[in-house]
Formats: C-alpha cells, structure tokens, sequence
C-alpha cells in the first residue's frame, strides 16, 4: 500500500526528466504564473492522494480540480498583477498551507495503518 | 508485478494520480528551468551597480589627478619663472616656452572675444504616434545641436583668427577631440552640457563676429530652422582655463633635420602646385568648371 504512494512519485519523476531533458523553456513573463500552476498542481496530487487513502476518491472532481486549481492560480497572478495586488500571494499562501494539510493527512493515514497492522500481527502471534 | 497490478486494480485513483504526477512533474522541471535561465540572463543585470561604483571611483581618481596636474603645472610655472630671472638666455628661452604655453593651452588665457551660445531647438514637431523613434530622430537632427554645429563654429572662429576656444569651459587644444554621446558633449573626453552649449573664444571682437553673421555664413544655416539656436555675443574680456587633461605623446617625435626638412619641401610644393593650377585656370570657380566639362 505504500506502493499507492511510490508510484505516483515515480510519476512525477518520469516527467520532470522527460521535460527536464528538453530544451523548452517559457518565456520570462509567464514565468511566476507557472510556478503558482506548479504550486497548485502539487496541491492537487497531495489532495488526491490523501481523498484515494481515505477512500473518498472522485476521478472526475480530482481531474476537474487539478486543471481548474492550476489555471485558476495563474489567472488569479495575473489578474492581481493586473490590478496591483499581489493577489498571488493569497494563492501562495492557501495553495501552500492545504499541501501542508493535506501531506499531514496522509502521513497521519499511514501512522495509523502501520499500528494496525503491528496490532494485528500482535493478534496473531497472540 | 503481479503485485503493482493486483494494487492499481483495487485502487484506481494511483493510476489516475500517476498520469498527473507526470504532467505536474514536467510543470516543475518547466518552471524550474524558466527560473534558471530568468537568474542566468538576471546576472548582467546585476552588472550596473559594479559598473556605477567602478565608475564613481574613477571620477573620484580623475578629481585628485586633476588637482595633481594643476599643482604640478603651477609648479612648472614658478620654476620657469625662477629660471627667467637668473639669466638672459634663460629668460629669451622662457618667453618662447610662455608663448609655446600659450599656443597650446597650457596656460590660462584671457582677452577680448566672443561667446557663441547653440541651443537645441525647442520648435521640433511632436513624434505622431505612428513614427518609429529612430525615424523621429532622423526627422528633427536639424532641431538638435550635435557635435558637428560646435566643430563648425571652431573652425570658423578659428579661420577668422581666434586664438584661443574653450568649448562649455573646456580648453581647446591641438588634441582636441569633441563627440556627442547620447544626450551630452564630450569635450577632451569630459561629458559637458549638451544644450546650450557655450564657445568661447579670444580674439578681435569685431572680427569674429563678423565672420560668425555674415551672409550666408554660420548663422545664417540656423535661421531657416530656428533662429534661436545659434547666438553670439561680444566680450570685452574673459578668462578661458587652461588645458586640463593630461595627454602624453607616445608616438610623435621631433623630426631629425634631413627628413624634416624633405617634409618641407614637399608641403611647400603643394602650395605651388595648388597656386599653379589656380593660376593655370584663371580662378578657383574656373577650375571648377572645368573639372565638370
């Protein structure tokens, strides 16, 4: 079950070279707005993860999250670069405290499991 | 592998969180790399500072070596002086090296003359919103001093006899050279005002003058653009500084005498030569003519 998290991570891994490996790069001014993406991207895999543990796992509102969070973070950049207000901020902020929650969450899940299962081989070996 | 199989069937969602791991991984290698080369191409931005503080440095150095050559040449000065009142040869010597002095501006100089004052032009059109800039400068250089106006009125005061200029308080001298870069005047390779820009010049008021408002001279070039670039007025005395700068010769070296005297000749066998042909053809506009037949 640990695997369930490995996987996912190897993923991540498998991109980041794929792309990392390439020469693409985006221009200066998009940059900031991709991090964010970035930031709200990794929020969506760690919401994910955590809704798949609990299994409260939806694929249509996990998909629909990841690509609404990741626009929605760089157009909310945008627009308070628009305006004047460093709106990319509260993204910042909120994107970064639900990873927090969210990875606090899982290692919570995987605490429990792992006292269920030493609690169960008690049991056996009882 | 059974294993990862029998895991992924019982738990969809991975697969689904896998497929995406890999896209948000490729956003991160994205960004990362953006960022690396927004701080490699950051890097020459940060260049300017160490050039503002090398260059205030270096103008703090030009100050003292400045003051340095004038302490020396005041120092020069007493000595020749001393020198002149020891002996009669030394003094004859002496009087020559004052007038060397002079005709080089070496030494502060003051006189009558005339002050010419060049003036960018405020009259220049508004850039339409359509014209490219480099197009809107092509279009108003008449409205705009450049060094070129200033070499043209040191040549002309000094072909009707000024015998010594000073351009914005700046001594001009045999090496001499004066550049416009970007919105100011280099003159000896010091940066001075760009508009307006003040000549000075010793010599018969009168004369220079004169020469500067004759018809279809200088002033008159300035008059179909703007008047008010060009103006010139008579001093009855004023001081212009002596050279600043220090400018070592390197190269040239007092010619021997046989060589020396070659390059004599030769200069006065173009003088004959040109009298010749002016002679030959009747008059200079005559042998212009005949250069278009």
């Amino acid at each position: 079950m640990r695997l369930s998290a490995v996987i996912p991570i190897l993923g991540a891994f498998a991109g980041f070279v794929a792309v990392y490996l390439s020469s693409y790069t985006v221009s200066a001014v998009w940059a900031p707005y991709l991090s964010l993406a970035t930031l709200a991207g990794v929020d969506s895999i760690c919401g994910g993860i955590r809704a798949g543990l609990e299994g409260k796992f939806h694929d249509d509102i996990f998909l629909t999250g990841f690509a609404m969070n990741t626009l929605l973070a760089g157009f909310l950049a945008y627009l308070g670069d628009r305006i004047g207000v460093d709106l990319f901020l509260a993204a910042v902020v909120l994107l970064g405290g639900r990873v927090f929650l969210n990875l606090s969450l899982i290692r919570r899940y995987w605490l429990n499991q792992a006292q269920m299962a030493s609690r169960k081989k008690d049991v056996v070996s009882q | 592998m059974s294993v990862f199989t029998s895991q992924i069937r019982h738990k969809p969602w991975v697969t689904q969180i896998t497929v995406l791991s890999a896209i948000l991984g490729g956003l991160l290698a994205l960004s990362l790399k953006t960022q690396d080369r927004i701080r490699g191409e950051q890097m020459p931005s940060l260049r300017p500072n160490q050039f503002a503080s090398a260059y205030s440095q270096l103008r703090d150095d030009v100050v003292d070596q400045k003051k340095t050559i004038a302490d020396l040449q005041s120092r020069l000065n007493k000595y020749q002086k001393a020198a002149a009142d020891e002996s009669g040869n030394a003094k004859l010597l002496s009087t020559d090296l004052q007038k060397a002095n002079l005709m080089a501006g070496l030494v502060a100089v003051t006189g009558p003359g005339v002050i010419v004052t060049l003036r960018d032009s405020k009259k220049a059109p508004p850039r339409p919103n359509e014209m490219a800039p480099e197009d809107y400068i092509t279009m108003t250089r008449n409205y705009i001093i450049h060094s070129e106006d200033i070499q043209g009125v040191i040549n002309e005061l000094r072909a009707s006899g000024a015998e010594a200029i000073a351009v914005n308080d700046q001594r001009v001298v045999a090496t001499t050279a004066i550049r416009c870069v970007g919105p100011v005047v280099q003159v000896n390779s010091i940066p001075t005002n760009g508009s307006p820009v003040r000549i000075k010049a010793v010599g018969d008021p009168d004369m220079l003058v004169s020469a500067m408002t004759m018809a279809s001279g200088l002033q008159d070039q300035y008059k179909v653009t703007d008047p008010t670039m060009f103006s010139i007025d008579k001093a009855k005395t004023m001081t212009l500084p002596a050279f600043a700068g220090a400018q070592p010769i390197r190269f040239a070296r007092p010619a021997q005498d046989q060589s020396a005297e070659q390059a004599q000749r030769q200069s006065e066998d173009a003088a004959s030569a040109t009298d010749a042909a002016a002679v030959g053809a009747g008059s200079p506009l005559g042998s212009s003519n005949t250069t278009t037949h």
